[in-house]
């Protein structure tokens, strides 16, 4: 038995244990009795607090209707009280105020009394209790009135002298007071009367004069509408157009010559279709796709703000959305992912590799800024949910809920409670970085360990008892034959060996036995204490005089597994042998698959020299097996001081709880880590918070580790654990309170107290004799786990092992041990060790959040359930989840017949970037400030084929681009324009401008640069000498290794700026619709820039190694990079102008590179017919 | 519902434009006005008549401290070295490492007509206090760097809003066609929170803080990489040529026809901006004055950072910001060595500040241009550990000069430490209100449609504070 399981009194040295212990016993009693001094203390307290006040209150109930009537006080009102209002606070808190602020009314007593949105201004006669005064005083830096400065001394006396005479009004005044109006929000009046709430209708296309042109049904809606004004639509775009379009749009890449070459050769009515569905299926179709879901959840790589800590890992989401896109993902399920990856319990599996895909989508939650020192760390969690709450709400659902933050929402159907019901959610939810990689197979090595364990379990017990039972079933006659012998003096093997030999025993067992006693009269733990002191004391009736060892003044003796006894004034914030099973929440299977139990079995050591050892204590308790996880190489950790690589798939969470005192202990053993996650808070580093982070090391045994989080008092918080990966590590409790409190149990309680009944030393052996061998009979039965008395059982199991000499064996059940542990050991072998890690949540206990009033955490609102948004799926809350309810949130939002937000903004997304503008123009707001559709039959055709489709997005961009709408030619028509001058009706294709993406992958893939390398780590940005700032990152290559744009690191303080000047957008909020600037910088740097010098170069050089003339060589380049031969009068120009500029220069590479340049930069190549 | 008739506010023909398919309205619109010499501004024009015409902030990074600089409180010395819980309420701190009371280690004097205190960190710009407005309340909602600086610069504590730079280029434009109208000089520091502090967030690219160096090339691709200029010049043909054919093939576009405007105007702003910061021309007096002869390098660059935003304004840049030289410590945030800290600082800034307004004044210029001295939040009068202060948001000083505001004037109050703003309590919304007024715009009026809202500068707040107004 290692020495650490009796670990609560293995801390005193042997020999003195008893007297320690009885001392901390003694010492205990007192310790309750002063934690109960508090609350005395509290009572002697009270009347000293609250007498003034009462005495006030009950002066004041009897006082104030006359004092009311005085007309000093009247004339006191009217000279020092009402003009300090009037002049200072009128302006925003009166009936003359142009708005009403914070829905405070101060020009009435029942205005104050009735209060704003922070409640009651006015306490009568409580001036500590009354807002007004608080406001005035200046004292709180969160609630000072007037704002703008505050009041003379001399006005906030009298203020406060008025509240604290009653708060006395002429009577005349008040009654002319009208009633405090609120403004109206009539959440489904809203809903009623904007279009966007109202279902899906399926729609049948309209009919139209040319039957011909339509060749999907959505072309109907367009003609009808074209028809209805008389204009016609254009004619189809040239065949090279069309192509260039396509592949920009679907892939977005250029087209090569070749590919132009097969496309024109391919006469065939399905050409374009097999164009499409080629470039569908390539794997870039996922990269140009995802690069604009990559827009909608403000991808970046680094949290932002003062030192751009990174987002570790965080292009395993990008790839999770290439790689759903290139697979067809139902937009349903990517959805279902994106809140909910990581509670499904059939996650996606990616087809060869295996891994949990579901997992990587909730990485989106994270792709935020991060503070790493917020002075008010509730205030910085309330802004990162307000940005997760609005990128939810306008990438899924085109609302904007976060404008709700301090109010019901200005135009739409949407409430403040709306608002932070959605936080509930992220309050139930963690951040983690998962080991996405090893997580579903490591998940069934634990589950086979698990099942092995509880199979083994029972061999092993059973030849353990086998092993012990035949000596221990003569323990009577052991323990009785060496008391014979010690009364002898039987020193000598031959007198032992006669004694041994008259009672049939075995002499040098016997001579063990003998021994043992000999130690156990000194030692009060030892089981065989009580024999071997009564038995020295040659008493008969030994229960009597047997009782005083009893501890003195203790508690009664009792079975539990609890070691420690909580005093009344301390919260257990779990008790890990009393967890429900919802309450057991862990990363990983590094605390195996729930806690261990009184009486769980260990088998441990090598298979050489294996040990057995049964768990005493209930903990959450570090399972070894998994010490071998590593990270991947390559993997990155947390940024700061959470950066430790022990943490994924490692942790244990406690369920959220309240800092009261703040001061928390826990009853642990071994080393680990502990952090307390306070608001959500994860970028740990600089000067505040250090202490949320606490290293424990107890070495073997179980302690009280105090960890003061005082100054949080106030938060909410949960606790993560993590082990060392060496040693022991269990977390046995969490309280809360003043002092921890009392290690507590004794040994041996159940054996005192069944040998308490013994009044005879025969009647005492016999008991004994019992003990052991009803402790076997329940391991044989494996019946200990769960028994009432299984932690005392354990221990005297563990003796047993100890001392197997006693019974006769030495290594007991050695072989059955060895043979678990090889089989143990074969099932670890498959622990997958490393992993590839990525940014993902994890769901806690559940939480609601309460209302902020104005947005501000400080003012305290009702508290609102989680659920989805009221006007969508009524007002309750959701049903009841053991944590967050992500996922039943996320099966509303993607029931069409709840919400029909969601196909219809995806469909009208999808539009926007095939045809440059959505149906509804504003693609992140369909709300009243949004705008409203062109073509609203259309949108509802478009969104109810896209769910019956089955969410496919393949097929909804098939259908867009195969239809006659979107193979019009993009040529200005004079009277057209004049008629539609916006192209509202979509009488032609809208020209566009390539985003900066685009650009610079054309511009690579032209010079032969272009790598088409799917996935992986980004490329550092090349950064120019301007680009400076705290966390600047090395610069990246010029050409970013040739990789796609969608591979360039997206560091939110050091964005390319390449892409930043082509309107690439800076990360933090949904941006589904790009700004499309026209600037002179965009001319600098296709001018300037060393990226687009060099590979001009390169393409020059390709050119060159072409065969072919000077002209095959031009047109071949204009193919390149317009998709279409240049005309006589342009190949001519760049014809001389080679000639030119050859003539100057020493090479001919030179000149082309001048050519290469110059193509780069004609504005064909940036824009899109 | 019927198309055409949804958009819910009668458009003005600018906002046709913007909505206009795919944005390129709002190109035309540049196009169109990038034809009269200045740069898309949203307003046709202000909303009211301006007092200022440009705007040069000084951006002091890091946070000076009011006490040891503009807000004298001698009661400072009778609480030096007291346990500051003692004397009043203290707030949680950036480092929470709260030491003793601290009074300012600078002998402060009354100076110019005026009389107001000014220490001897600013010998030079002391000389110039009656041309200041110092405001001696303002406050800010963050005690951190980025949050307060994004909070300073855009009025969001958050990432990605327009910096006020910005707003006002894009309200204003640029008077310069070859210049940007939101120009970054940086002396060599960042602030945290980094280039997104001079960002254009959801405005269009184009109204972003272009940074210049005082350095050699001033701005990022303004050197064209040929070695000629007629090598690059015969390009530049060639590709006009080929453009035409495809302006011919295209019909009228306005986005191509302004994308190739935009080469003219890149191609002139490659001899422009080497120009302006060419400063080879001032006049040694000039230089002197301005400090380009210091013994102290640091005040050799803000000097030349000084001396190009006069450049600047002469040529018409619209705002320009200063971002502060390193001085071998940290930038103005002294959590310890106040003392040698502020100092070196002050010496990098002062004789180039005081220069710049004289220089202004003397050309005539300081009475349209409007400068902003100050950062993003002050500092304790408490000591953070035995000789630094921590930051303090609850109440600071910035000073304006020029363009429109009352010189020699003082503007709000803190209490008696100079801790907490008690009179006249500003927010950043105020002073952004209030500059956009000088400017002749209304902070109510100048928005722009982004994620289903109206933005502003100024958000939900600000009121212009008219008692500054000269």
């Amino acid at each position: 038995m290692p020495e650490g399981e009796d670990s609560v009194f293995s801390q005193f040295p042997r020999g003195t244990r008893l007297a320690r212990r009885v001392h901390l016993w003694e010492k205990s009693a007192p310790t309750r009795t002063e934690d109960r001094t508090p609350t005395r203390r509290g009572f002697t307290m009270q009347p000293c607090r609250l007498l003034p006040t009462t005495l006030i209150s009950l002066v004041l109930t009897l006082c104030v209707p006359t004092l009311s009537l005085r007309a000093d006080d009247n004339e006191f009102f009217e000279t020092k009280v009402r003009p300090v209002l009037v002049e200072h606070c009128y302006r925003c808190h009166s009936a003359q105020a142009k708005k009403l602020r914070g829905g405070l009314r101060l020009d009435s007593r029942e205005g104050m009394l009735a209060g704003g949105d922070s409640g009651p201004a006015l306490v009568p006669g409580q001036p500590d209790k009354s807002r007004l005064v608080e406001a005035v005083a200046y004292k709180n830096v969160e609630l000072q009135m007037p704002p703008r400065g505050k009041l003379p001394d001399a006005a906030i006396a009298d203020l406060t002298t008025w509240v604290k005479i009653g708060a006395p009004w002429p009577k005349q005044a008040s009654s002319a007071q009208a009633s405090i109006a609120k403004s109206a929000f009539d959440l489904n009046e809203r809903k009623r009367t904007h279009w966007a709430w109202q279902p899906i209708r399926p729609q049948t296309p309209p009919r139209v004069r040319d039957e011909n042109w339509p060749r999907d049904p959505l072309d109907r809606f367009i003609l009808a509408k074209l028809d209805d004004k008389q204009l016609s639509p254009a004619k189809p775009a040239e065949k090279r157009t069309l192509l260039r379009r396509l592949y920009f749009d679907v892939v977005g890449l250029p087209p090569s010559p070749e590919e132009i070459e097969v496309f024109l050769q391919d006469t065939s009515p399905a050409a374009v279709e097999k164009v499409v569905d080629r470039l569908l299926n390539s794997p870039h179709f996922g990269e140009r796709w995802g690069r604009h879901w990559l827009d909608l959840v403000r991808y970046a790589e680094t949290r932002g703000h003062e030192f751009d800590y990174a987002i570790p890992n965080a292009y395993q989401y990008r790839d999770y959305v290439i790689r759903a896109l290139n697979a067809d993902m139902p937009y349903n399920q990517f959805v279902l992912e994106h809140l909910a990856g990581d509670l499904l319990t059939n996650p996606r599996r990616h087809p060869q590799q295996g891994f949990n895909e579901s997992i990587l989508a909730t990485g989106f939650w994270f792709l935020g800024e991060e503070v790493h020192s917020p002075v008010d760390i509730r205030q910085d969690q309330a802004d990162r949910f307000d940005n997760k709450v609005d990128v939810l709400s306008k990438a899924f659902l085109g609302l904007t809920v976060a404008c709700a933050r301090c109010h019901d929402h200005k135009f739409d159907a949407i409430s403040t409670k709306d608002y932070y019901s959605l936080f509930g959610f992220l309050q139930s939810s963690h951040y983690r970085l998962a080991r996405f990689d090893s997580m579903e197979h490591n998940r069934r090595v634990a589950a086979e360990l698990w099942a092995l364990r509880q199979r083994g379990r029972v061999k092993v017990q059973t030849a353990l008892a086998e092993a012990l039972r035949p000596i221990a079933g003569r323990t009577a006659e052991y323990l009785l034959a060496a008391r014979e012998a010690m009364l002898a003096h039987a020193n000598s093997p031959a007198r032992l060996a006669e004694i041994a030999n008259a009672r049939k025993l075995d002499a040098a067992i016997l001579g063990r036995w003998l021994t043992h006693l000999a130690t156990a009269a000194r030692d009060e733990t030892d089981p065989l204490h009580a024999w071997a002191k009564s038995a020295g004391e040659l008493e008969s009736s030994v229960g009597r005089r047997r009782r005083p060892a009893t501890p003195a003044g203790g508690p009664p003796p009792s079975a539990h597994t609890t070691m420690a006894r909580a005093p009344s004034d301390v919260q257990v914030i779990i008790d890990y042998g009393k967890c429900k099973s919802e309450d057991w929440r862990t990363d990983g299977f590094a605390f195996g698959s729930g806690p261990v139990r009184p009486g769980d079995l260990h088998v441990e050591g090598d298979a050489e020299k294996p040990g057995l050892r049964f768990t005493q204590y209930a903990a959450a308790e570090k399972d070894s097996m998994w010490d071998v996880l590593q990270p991947a190489p390559g993997a990155e950790n947390d940024p700061g001081s959470l950066g430790g690589d022990v943490r994924a798939g490692r942790t244990l969470y406690t369920p959220t709880f309240l800092l009261t005192t703040g001061k928390l202990f826990y009853l642990v053993k071994g080393s680990g880590l502990v952090y307390a996650s306070i608001g959500s808070h994860i970028m740990i580093a600089g000067p505040l918070h250090g202490q949320l982070m606490h290293h424990i090391n107890t070495g073997e045994r179980f302690q009280w580790i105090a960890h003061d989080l005082s100054a949080y008092q106030g938060q909410r918080i949960h606790l993560e654990f993590t082990p060392s990966t060496s040693g022991p590590f269990a977390v046995a409790k969490v309280v809360q309170g003043e002092k921890p409190p009392p290690l507590s149990g004794r040994p041996n309680d159940m054996l005192l107290q069944s040998l308490a009944d013994a009044d005879s030393l025969d009647a005492l052996a016999r008991s004994y004799r019992h003990l052991f061998i009803s402790t076997l009979d329940m391991l044989a039965a494996d019946g200990l786990v769960g028994s009432s008395d299984a932690t005392d059982r354990a221990r005297l199991a563990n003796w047993m092992i100890a001392h197997a000499a006693l019974f006769g064996s030495t290594s007991p059940a050695n072989e059955q041990a060895r043979a678990f542990l090889i089989q143990e050991s074969k099932i670890a072998d498959r622990i997958q060790k490393g992993s590839r890690l990525c940014v993902a949540m994890i769901d806690g206990s559940p939480e609601n959040e309460y209302v902020f009033i104005r947005g501000s955490h400080k003012a305290r609102g009702e508290t609102v359930p989680r659920r989805f948004l009221e006007a969508l799926a009524g007002p309750n809350a959701l049903a009841a989840t053991h944590g967050s309810g992500r996922l039943e949130l996320a099966r509303q939002m993607i029931d069409p017949a709840v919400d029909p937000f969601l196909p219809r903004v995806l469909v009208n997304r999808v539009w926007h970037h095939l045809f440059g503008r959505g149906i509804v123009a504003s693609t992140d707001n369909f709300g009243v400030l949004g705008e409203r559709p062109t073509h609203p039959e259309l949108l509802d055709f478009l969104a109810d084929r896209f769910v019956k489709e089955g969410w496919s997005l393949k097929k909804l961009i098939r259908a867009l681009v195969l239809s006659s709408t979107y193979r019009m030619a993009s040529e200005a028509d004079e009277a057209a324009d004049r008629a539609d001058p916006g192209n509202f009706f979509l009488h032609r294709m809208n020209r566009r401008r390539l985003e900066g993406e685009a650009i610079r992958d054309a511009i690579l893939s032209l010079s032969g640069r272009l790598d088409r390398r799917l996935y992986g780590p980004s490329v550092l940005a090349y950064l120019t000498a301007f680009q400076e700032g705290r966390g600047r990152p090395t610069s990246g290559p010029l050409d970013g290794d040739g990789r796609r744009s969608v591979y360039l690191a997206v560091r939110r303080n050091f964005l390319s700026p390449f892409l930043l000047a082509f309107d690439t957008p800076s990360p933090f909020s949904t941006v589904g619709r790009r700004t499309v600037s026209n600037v002179p910088a965009q001319a600098l740097i296709l001018l300037n820039d060393p990226f687009v010098h060099q590979q001009a170069q390169l393409w020059a050089k390709r050119v060159l190694t072409e065969s072919g003339s000077t002209r095959e060589r031009i047109m071949r380049m204009y193919e390149s990079a317009f998709t279409r031969p240049p005309t006589e009068a342009e190949l001519e120009a760049c014809a001389d102008f080679l000639a030119h500029q050859a003539a100057g220069q020493a090479r001919e590479e030179d000149a082309w590179t001048d050519l290469a340049h110059v193509l780069f930069n004609v504005k064909e190549f940036i824009f899109l017919n | 519902m019927h198309c055409g008739r949804f958009i819910s506010m009668p458009p003005s023909r600018r906002e046709m434009l913007l909505r206009c398919a795919n944005g390129f309205g709002a190109v035309a619109l540049a196009a169109l006005l990038a034809e009269e010499g200045r740069t898309a501004p949203a307003l046709s024009a202000p909303h009211y008549p301006a007092r200022a015409r440009n705007v040069i902030f000084l951006y002091m990074d890091g946070g000076p401290s009011q006490i040891d600089t503009f807000d004298y409180k001698p009661l400072l010395e009778k609480y030096h070295g007291r346990d500051p819980h003692r004397v009043f309420k203290v707030e949680p701190t950036q480092f929470n490492n709260v030491g003793r009371v601290m009074a300012s280690p600078w002998k402060f004097r009354k100076r110019g007509q005026s009389g107001l205190w000014v220490s001897d960190l600013f010998p030079h710009v002391a000389q110039c206090i009656d041309e200041l407005c110092i405001i001696r309340s303002m406050t800010s909602k963050f005690p951190e760097h980025t949050s307060a600086n994004y909070f300073l610069h855009t009025g969001s504590g958050l990432q990605g809003r327009p910096s006020m730079g910005a707003w006002i280029s894009y309200g204003l434009g640029s008077l310069n066609k070859n210049l940007p109208g939101f120009i970054v000089l940086n002396g060599g520091l960042i602030p945290p929170g980094g280039l997104d502090n001079f960002n254009s967030g959801f405005l269009p690219a184009a109204y972003q803080g272009s940074i210049f160096r005082p350095a050699n090339p001033p701005v990022a691709n303004i050197r064209r990489l040929e070695a000629s200029d007629a090598h690059q010049r015969r390009k530049l043909d060639l590709l006009r040529r080929l453009d035409d054919g495809i302006a011919i093939r295209a019909g009228h576009d306005d986005a191509i026809e302004s994308a190739i405007a935009n080469y003219e105007t890149a191609y002139r702003m490659q001899s422009a901006i080497p120009e302006l910061m060419d400063i080879k021309g001032e006049t040694a007096a000039t230089k002197k004055m301005y400090g380009l002869d210091a013994e102290y390098a640091p005040t050799r660059i803000f000097a030349t950072e000084c001396l190009i935003a006069r450049r600047l304004i002469e040529r018409g840049a619209r705002f320009i910001e200063l971002t502060c030289p390193h001085v071998g410590s940290d930038r103005w945030d002294q959590h310890d060595n106040l003392r040698s800290g502020h100092e070196k600082n002050a010496r990098a800034v002062d004789q180039p500040i005081a220069a710049l307004l004289k220089d202004l004044k003397s050309r005539g210029m300081l009475d349209d241009t409007l400068v902003l001295w100050g950062g993003e939040f002050g500092r304790t009068p408490f000591a953070q550990g035995s000789d630094g202060r921590d930051h303090d948001q609850f109440g600071f000083t910035m000073w304006l000069a020029g363009g429109g505001v009352k010189g020699g004037y003082v503007y709000g109050e803190t209490d008696e430490f100079g801790y907490k703003a008690i009179a006249n309590k500003l927010e950043m919304h105020d002073l952004h209100a209030t500059l956009l007024h000088l400017l002749g715009i209304d902070h109510k009026r100048l928005t722009v449609r982004f994620g289903g809202r109206d933005m502003r500068l100024t958000d939900v707040h600000g009121e212009i504070i008219k008692d500054i107004l000269g």
